[in-house]
Parts: structure tokens; C-alpha cells; sequence
């Protein structure tokens, strides 16, 4: 056999040797993997419908009176842990905290307006799972200039409030 | 100066040198490693999907890498075990959010290997309990999970 074959044969055999070890080298006996997950900002009412009586006293409104008519509820919100709410009132399109609109009171025939806040009373939330409640307070007011005038009647309106994560 | 030649005894000694190295190398690699992630499987990434602490389900998520085993009845022996970079090897444990959510988010670790023959698939089943993230902070959580087989 000649030198130049048997020397095709040995770099033949160091390529397939390179081969095999390559394959086996590629391998490994660990493998790391990367895990992730994302969290999103949320909040939640766990309570209600409620009422709100809007008062000077005894569930009425005097009309001699020069104070407002004052009345509050409250709601329960629950948010992602270290989160703050913010609130709608009737889909006004815009959240705030605290957030505060002028809505109408009507006995079906004459109308009062009354200006209803809600506060995130609590602060931020604690996270969405059972015991987390935080509470959101309600309050409505009806001024002397209001209410003066009205005629005797039972006044209402329901009103929808909306609570969302504030970004 | 005078050139030494390689003489051609000594070229077929060698030759057979590197094939007894090749074949050794084959034995040695199986009796050290008998099973492992084949090239393109030692690493990868997983992501759960969106973590709703609202209704907050049991969430799922897996990654599937390729084993090999040689002989392939290595399987039966084969021991697969991994380690958290955040916990240890009970649970897998995420670490992150903003702020930092101090318990980290807890997951479940589940490794099957399904096929025959000595290249099968490894699949790495991850799940979170809706308790373990309903009140974590929000924001992006992360681990790394070491797998590793033996022998």
C-alpha cells in the first residue's frame, strides 16, 4: 500500500472520528429553560348592587335647610397586589380617582341633580383572591341651590360604576 | 538537516490508533453518558400564558426536547431530574413583578419521555395554581430550569 493511500485513509478516518466526536459533543447531559409569565394589572367590584340616601335626616331632604343633602355607601374592590383603581360613573368615558360626575335624579316628572363621588377608600389592592376586599367609597350630595326648589317627591336614579387598573 | 520519513508501518500503526480511539470513544461516551439532549434540545423557552388574577386558572405550559439514549434501554434506568434558579427541586419558583413580588409565583415540574428506539422526545409540563398568583404584583416573572439525566 502507498504512502498517499494509506494517508487518505488516516485523514479519512480523523474526519469520521471528527464526525462522531462532534455528534457526541453536541449532546449534553443538562439543558437549561428559560420559563416565563406576566402578570396584569387588574381590578374588580366583589360587592354590590347598594343603595345611597342622599339626606339631611331621617331619610329626607329638609328644602328650609341651607346645608347639603349628603349621603354615602360602599363597594368592595379587589386589584392586583400594589395596584391603585380608578373609576367611571354611567360610562362617561374617562376614569379618575376620585371621580366625581353630575348625575339627575327624576321622580319621573321633575328632575334634581346630585353630584356622586367614588374614592378608593383602601388604596391600592392586595391582590384578587378571597380576603383582599378593599373599599371603595360612594358618596352623593345635593346642594341647598338643588334641591330648594324641588318639588315633593321621591327622587332616584341608578347609577352604574365602573372600576378599571390604573396603567 | 535530514528529513525523517514516516515509514509506512508506522502509518497503519497510527491508523489503527485513531480507529481503536473512535471505537473506544464510542464505548467510553456510552458508559459515562448513556442518555442525553441531543444537540438543538439544551436549551429553550417556555412562556404560560397571561397569569389573570381575576378568574386566575390553573394554567399549563410545555416544551418538548429531544433525548437520546444509547442503547436505547437506557430509558428504563435513566434517572431525570432539574433544578430551579429561584427555588429548588420540589417546585419551580418565578421570580419577578413590580415591585418585586416576595414569594415569587410557585409552579409545578413534570417531565415525560414518550417514543422507542434510542432518539425520543422529552416533554417538560409546567403548571401554576390559580392560589399561587391571584395576589402576586403585577409584571414579568421568570426562572431558569436546569434538567439533567442520569447516567
Amino acid at each position: 500500500m502507498s504512502m498517499r493511500i494509506l494517508k487518505n485513509i488516516l485523514v479519512g478516518a480523523l474526519a469520521l472520528l471528527g464526525l462522531l466526536a462532534g455528534e457526541a459533543f453536541a449532546q449534553a447531559t443538562s439543558a437549561t429553560v428559560s420559563v416565563s409569565a406576566v402578570v396584569p394589572k387588574a381590578c374588580r367590584f366583589y360587592s354590590g348592587p347598594a343603595s345611597m340616601t342622599i339626606e339631611h335626616s331621617g331619610g329626607l331632604i329638609d328644602p328650609t335647610s341651607g346645608s347639603n343633602a349628603t349621603g354615602s355607601t360602599t363597594l368592595n374592590y379587589r386589584c392586583t397586589n400594589t395596584v391603585l383603581p380608578r373609576f367611571d360613573i354611567d360610562s362617561s368615558g374617562t376614569f379618575a380617582s376620585p371621580k366625581t360626575r353630575t348625575v339627575t335624579l327624576t321622580d319621573g316628572t321633575n328632575n334634581m341633580p346630585a353630584d356622586v363621588t367614588v374614592t378608593a377608600t383602601s388604596g391600592a389592592g392586595t391582590g384578587l383572591g378571597a380576603g383582599q376586599d378593599k373599599t371603595a367609597t360612594i358618596s352623593g350630595l345635593i346642594t341647598p341651590a338643588n334641591f330648594g326648589s324641588a318639588s315633593p317627591a321621591t327622587y332616584s336614579k341608578d347609577v352604574i360604576i365602573g372600576i378599571e387598573a390604573i396603567p | 538537516m535530514k528529513r525523517l520519513r514516516t515509514s509506512p508501518a508506522a502509518i497503519r500503526t497510527t491508523v489503527c490508533g485513531y480507529a481503536l480511539a473512535a471505537a473506544l470513544g464510542f464505548g467510553t461516551g456510552n458508559a459515562f453518558a448513556a442518555c442525553q439532549f441531543r444537540a438543538g434540545s439544551t436549551t429553550g423557552s417556555v412562556a404560560f400564558p397571561v397569569l389573570d388574577p381575576v378568574t386566575a386558572p390553573n394554567v399549563t405550559a410545555a416544551i418538548t426536547l429531544n433525548v437520546r439514549c444509547q442503547p436505547a434501554g437506557d430509558f428504563a434506568v435513566a434517572q431525570w431530574t432539574w433544578t430551579s434558579a429561584n427555588g429548588g427541586t420540589s417546585t419551580g419558583r418565578l421570580a419577578g413583578g413590580t415591585p418585586a413580588y416576595a414569594p415569587g409565583i410557585a409552579y409545578a415540574v413534570g417531565i415525560a419521555v414518550a417514543g422507542s428506539g434510542p432518539n425520543r422526545t422529552l416533554t417538560l409540563t409546567l403548571q401554576i395554581a390559580g392560589p399561587d398568583y391571584t395576589n402576586a404584583s403585577a409584571g414579568s416573572y421568570s426562572d431558569v430550569l436546569t434538567l439533567q439525566v442520569t447516567p
